[in-house]
Order: structure tokens, then C-alpha cells, then sequence
């Protein structure tokens, strides 16, 4: 996958997706996936990690963030612009449609990588709190399955939610 | 490199309830970010999600929070905030609240806040914010005494009444912004019932009934005091305010101060980062006050990076500054000057040997004939001609004395790479060396 790959000493790691496509990462990048760093630290890692519930479209999306991020860190700037610069590409990450967003969650999840897992959340939240119920509805294709009387009781028991 | 492939909205998603398929404590981490209401209001999405927010572990309470304002007075929703707070806080099946947020006007009474408050300490509540309570004079008992509690911010019309057996064995941030307190003992030993508290934020009010503000905490790091932004309720002059500051393990000091008169800050050896703002006060020329300011500083002489500004502009406060010492760990001085207040800069030219950076703001001279106040030193100081590497000048007028001080930095700066200068209309007019 990775066509410029320079020979360096840097370990690097083999990452599967579902569909079967290979992802070359530096350790930086690995280690932030938690659910692996086990595999890594024990030296179990070869030939390559299969990485079962994440597509390659997402998995290629993951490993951006997780190499700006390793990046950044390891960048030697100050704390406070190392934050701003993150900030803005957290910003323009999540920057995708929703379902994207909803892989990219449940990745981050069975990845465990809680920043992007906070980051991820924390978007999803944002979308759901500037809709209203039938806007939310509408935008993730949740089927309303409350009869009309059933509907009305949840609304009248919680009236102030609704206000 | 490897790129992303463009994705093009639904490309490869048939329309499906993917959110819905998400673990239960995904969604319920998601609904933690919303306020509470917002959480609530989720339950009528789908049968799925009539009781997921049950389970979300941070509850935020916001009584002027409304979706539609015309709706306030619908005669048919007759549930008060209140009523939902505490019926939200009924069904909360999970056994633990992590945050407890709570906004609330005038339609909260004291026994509401106290349930509330019970409720989520005898949940191990470790973040709780309360704001805007009006009309609770107390806070419950047990509240004064909660193990679990590490971060705590009490906002307006909270008034501190404490009881003996007070203590926060697990508090690390306390936030105190406009909290009135029954007197200087209780806000004294609120502070030190924090046996771990590593930041504290105060922010006072003109109406808190503090005359000693007596802040002594052995294991404080962040320190961030704004005393006064709006000083017209003050009375410096009926009462003598004083900030006493016992906290030798500070490495971050913020003091924005218009309040006090009087200063008595302990040893600062581990300080790192300080910022400090001064003003003119009725005491300007009163030596006590000035002496105590100098002391002050001179106990910052640890401190990597210095903001500082200090509106003091009396021919006195020249003459003692004289006393601070050396600030052999200044790289980065960011320093305000009213434009008579030039000997400020020569003074800490002269003490910061070390220094790399250096930004100074000029601010708008309030004395109505313009005094020269440059004296160039005899001798170039040491952190000009061996470290002072980037300078900035914000704030110039083209006054003869800027003029001269520019000259100098130019003449003696020996390893200066850059010198910006801005002028007061944010013009740049950038020269490089």
C-alpha cells in the first residue's frame, strides 16, 4: 500500500483490514491502537495484524489520524501550539458525513483509541444536539416504532425535555 | 502514500439505522455530552432509546435551556425544571454520576438543590458545577465532606457557610468565580480543607465579605486569581484588602489584581510561568503598598516566562524597583509599559541576564505632558549582547524615546535575528537584522 516507503530503522507493523487490503504503519502509529499494543509489546505481532471489524476506507482514515497525531506530539513545538494544531485538524477531520463519522466511532471503540473515540462521540453529539427529534430521525434513518399513544406517554412523562 | 479515497455522502451505505447499531455504551458515552434535557429528549428517537440515557454518567442541568421560547408558557407542559431534575435523577439507573452540572434561576429552592446535591454525592459525583443559585444560602452537610469529589466549581450567589468537620480529601480543581463567604476564616479553611488541590481559579466579587484573601495550600501547582475585572464595588480604600499566598510548590501564577493593597506571597521556588497584572490604585504613592509590590515581584525571580504589567505609574514605583533581583531563568519576557514607565524595561533588562525573548506592549499614557524616561544604561546589558535573539515592539507612537530605545536594541542586540515593530494602528512595519 505504502509506495514510498524509505528503509529506515523505525519498527513497522502490518495492519489487515476486513477487505483484506495491508496497511504499513511505524510503531507511533501503532501503539495508539490499545487493542493491539499487547500483540506489539509481546513481539506478536508478524507477519500482520488482522484487524477484523474495520473497513480499509476507514482503517486509511484512522491511520491518518493516528500519524498526524503521533507526529505532532513527537514534534518538539510547545505544548500549547502542538495543541492548536491538533485542535485544527481534529476540527477538519471530523469534517465528514455521518456515516463516516458513526464507522469512524465504532472503530475508534473496537480499536480503542480514546481520543479519537472521545473526538468521534463528542461530534455525534454535537449533530444530534443542533436537530430536533425528527431532524435526528431523518439524518441517521432511525425507524420511529412507537405507536402514536406510546409516543405521546414518553413526550407527556419528560414534558420539560421537550420544552 | 497512501490516500483516503474520496468519500461521497451515502457512497456505499444503503440507508440504514447505523447509529442504533452502535454498543448501548457508545451511545450512552455520546448522550453524556449533551446537556441533560437534550439526552432526555433522545428517548422518543425509537424503543431502543427510551432508556439509554438512563445510563450516561454525566448530567447536566441548564434551567434556561429552551428549545423553542413560545412553547414556556404552553399551558399543556405544566412540568417545572425542577420536577424534571428530580425525576431524571430518580430513574438515573446507573450507580454512579461522574459530573453533576447544575444551572438553575429562581425556581429552585434550597430543599430541591440539597436532594439533588445528596443524591449525586451519595453516587460518588467527582465533578460537580453549581451556578446561579439563587437563594440558597447553605450547602447541604454532607456536601463538606465528600470523598469522591475531584473537581469542584461553585459560581454566583453561592455563599460558603462551613461547618467544622469540613474536608475534600480528593479535590484537585476548585473554581470559585463570584462566591461570596461568610467571612476571611471561611475561605481560609475551605482552601485548606483541599488536602490535594492542584489548581485553583478565583474570581471574586465586589460583594463577597473577604477582606483576607489567605490562600495557603503546600501541594497547589495552578494558581489563577482575577480580583476585581469590574473594581468600581470595591473600596480599596475602607478596607484593606490583602493577599497572603502560602503555595511553595506553584510552577503557574495568573494575578489580574485591582483589589488588594497589600501583598504577602511566601517562597516560589518551583515557579515556572508567571502573569501578573497591576493597576493604579488610590495607594499609588503610598511606600507600604509599593514596597510590598517590589517584594512581590522579586519573589517571582525563579520564572522561565513573565507577563507583566504594571500600571503604576508614579516616579516612586521607579525608584523601588530597583530592589527586585536577578532573573537568571527569564527567556521569555512579555512586558506592558505605560509610555513613562520606560525604566521598567531598563530594570529588567538589567536583571534578566538570560533572556531570549522579549515582547513589549506600550499601553496609552494617561499624564497629560509626555516625560522622557529612557535612560540608556552605560553599559549594554548581558542578555541583550549574548542571548536576546527575538524582539517585539507593540504599540509604537514614534515618540523620540521609542525611537532611542529601538536604536539601542538594534546597536547592542548582537545575536538578534528579528525586531517587529507594530504601530498603534496595527500597521507592521517589520524590519529584519
Amino acid at each position: 500500500m505504502s509506495s514510498s516507503t524509505e528503509l529506515t530503522e523505525k519498527k513497522v507493523f502490518l495492519l489487515k483490514s476486513l477487505d483484506g487490503v495491508i496497511f504499513e504503519v511505524e510503531e507511533s502509529v501503532a501503539v495508539q491502537l490499545e487493542v493491539i499494543r499487547e500483540l506489539i509489546e509481546g513481539d506478536c505481532a508478524r507477519p500482520f495484524i488482522s484487524l477484523y471489524n474495520v473497513t480499509s476506507e476507514i482503517l486509511a482514515l484512522v491511520i491518518e489520524y493516528c500519524k498526524h497525531h503521533a507526529e505532532t506530539c513527537s514534534g518538539g513545538t510547545s505544548a500549547t501550539i502542538a495543541d492548536e494544531d491538533l485542535k485544527t485538524f481534529d476540527n477538519e477531520f471530523m469534517n465528514v458525513d455521518e456515516n463516516i463519522l458513526l464507522e469512524l466511532c465504532s472503530a475508534a471503540d473496537y480499536l480503542d483509541i480514546k481520543s479519537l473515540f472521545e473526538l468521534t462521540c463528542r461530534t455525534l453529539a454535537s449533530l444530534i444536539k443542533d436537530r430536533t427529534i425528527i431532524e435526528v430521525r431523518k439524518m441517521f434513518n432511525v425507524e420511529n416504532d412507537f405507536s402514536v399513544v406510546e409516543e405521546k406517554a414518553v413526550r407527556k412523562e419528560f414534558a420539560w425535555a421537550f420544552k | 502514500m497512501y490516500k483516503a479515497p474520496e468519500t461521497s455522502r451515502n457512497q456505499g451505505f444503503p440507508l440504514m439505522d447505523r447509529i442504533s447499531k452502535l454498543p448501548d455504551s457508545v451511545l450512552c458515552h455520546i448522550l453524556s455530552f449533551l446537556p441533560t434535557k437534550h439526552a432526555v429528549a433522545t428517548s422518543v428517537l425509537s424503543t431502543k432509546w427510551q432508556f439509554l440515557w438512563t445510563n450516561i454518567l454525566n448530567l447536566d442541568f441548564d434551567s434556561s435551556l429552551c428549545f423553542n421560547p413560545r412553547n414556556t408558557e404552553n399551558s399543556k407542559n405544566k412540568m417545572s425544571f425542577p420536577e424534571f431534575v428530580t425525576r431524571v435523577l430518580l430513574l438515573h439507573n446507573s450507580r454512579c454520576i461522574k459530573t453533576l452540572r447544575l444551572k438553575c434561576g429562581g425556581s429552585c429552592e434550597r430543599r430541591h438543590v440539597d436532594a439533588w446535591i445528596s443524591t449525586a454525592i451519595s453516587r460518588n459525583v467527582e465533578v460537580l458545577e453549581l451556578c446561579a443559585l439563587i437563594g440558597v444560602d447553605r450547602l447541604p452537610h454532607r456536601f463538606f465532606t465528600c470523598k469522591t469529589l475531584v473537581d469542584l466549581k461553585l459560581e454566583n450567589y453561592v455563599t460558603i457557610r462551613v461547618p467544622g468537620n469540613m474536608c475534600f480529601p480528593s479535590l484537585k480543581k476548585l473554581q470559585l468565580i463570584s462566591v461570596s463567604y461568610d467571612n476571611d476564616e471561611s475561605f481560609t479553611e475551605l482552601i485548606s480543607a483541599c488536602l490535594v488541590l492542584h489548581e485553583l481559579i478565583i474570581r471574586r466579587s465586589e460583594h463577597d465579605y473577604l477582606v483576607l484573601c489567605n490562600i495557603s495550600s503546600p501541594v497547589l501547582k495552578s494558581l489563577k486569581l482575577i480580583f476585581g475585572s469590574n473594581a468600581s464595588g470595591f473600596k480599596p480604600y475602607l478596607y484593606n484588602y490583602k493577599l497572603k499566598v502560602y503555595a511553595p510548590a506553584l510552577e503557574y501564577l495568573h494575578l489580574d489584581d485591582k483589589v488588594s493593597m497589600d501583598f504577602s506571597i511566601g517562597e516560589l521556588t518551583s515557579l515556572v510561568e508567571a502573569d501578573i497584572h497591576l493597576y493604579d490604585n488610590e495607594l499609588g504613592n503610598d511606600n507600604q503598598y509599593l514596597d510590598s509590590v517590589v517584594k512581590f515581584i522579586g519573589k517571582l525571580s525563579q520564572v522561565k516566562f513573565l507577563s507583566l504589567s504594571i500600571n503604576i505609574t508614579t516616579p516612586l514605583m521607579s525608584a523601588t524597583l530597583f530592589a527586585i533581583p536577578l532573573f537568571h531563568n527569564l527567556i521569555k519576557l512579555n512586558l506592558q509599559v505605560a509610555c513613562c514607565q520606560w525604566h521598567l524595561l531598563r530594570t529588567l533588562f538589567d536583571r534578566a541576564d538570560n533572556l531570549e525573548v522579549l515582547v513589549f506592549q506600550k499601553t496609552t499614557c494617561k499624564l497629560t505632558t509626555h516625560q522622557a524616561c529612557w535612560i540608556e544604561p552605560h553599559q549594554a546589558p548581558t542578555s541583550l549582547l549574548s542571548c536576546l535573539r527575538t524582539v517585539k515592539f507593540l504599540g509604537f507612537e514614534g515618540m523620540r524615546d521609542e525611537f532611542e530605545i529601538v536604536r539601542f536594541i538594534l546597536e547592542n542586540g548582537k545575536v538578534l535575528k528579528s525586531m517587529e515593530i507594530y504601530g498603534i494602528r496595527r500597521l507592521p512595519i517589520q524590519r529584519k537584522v
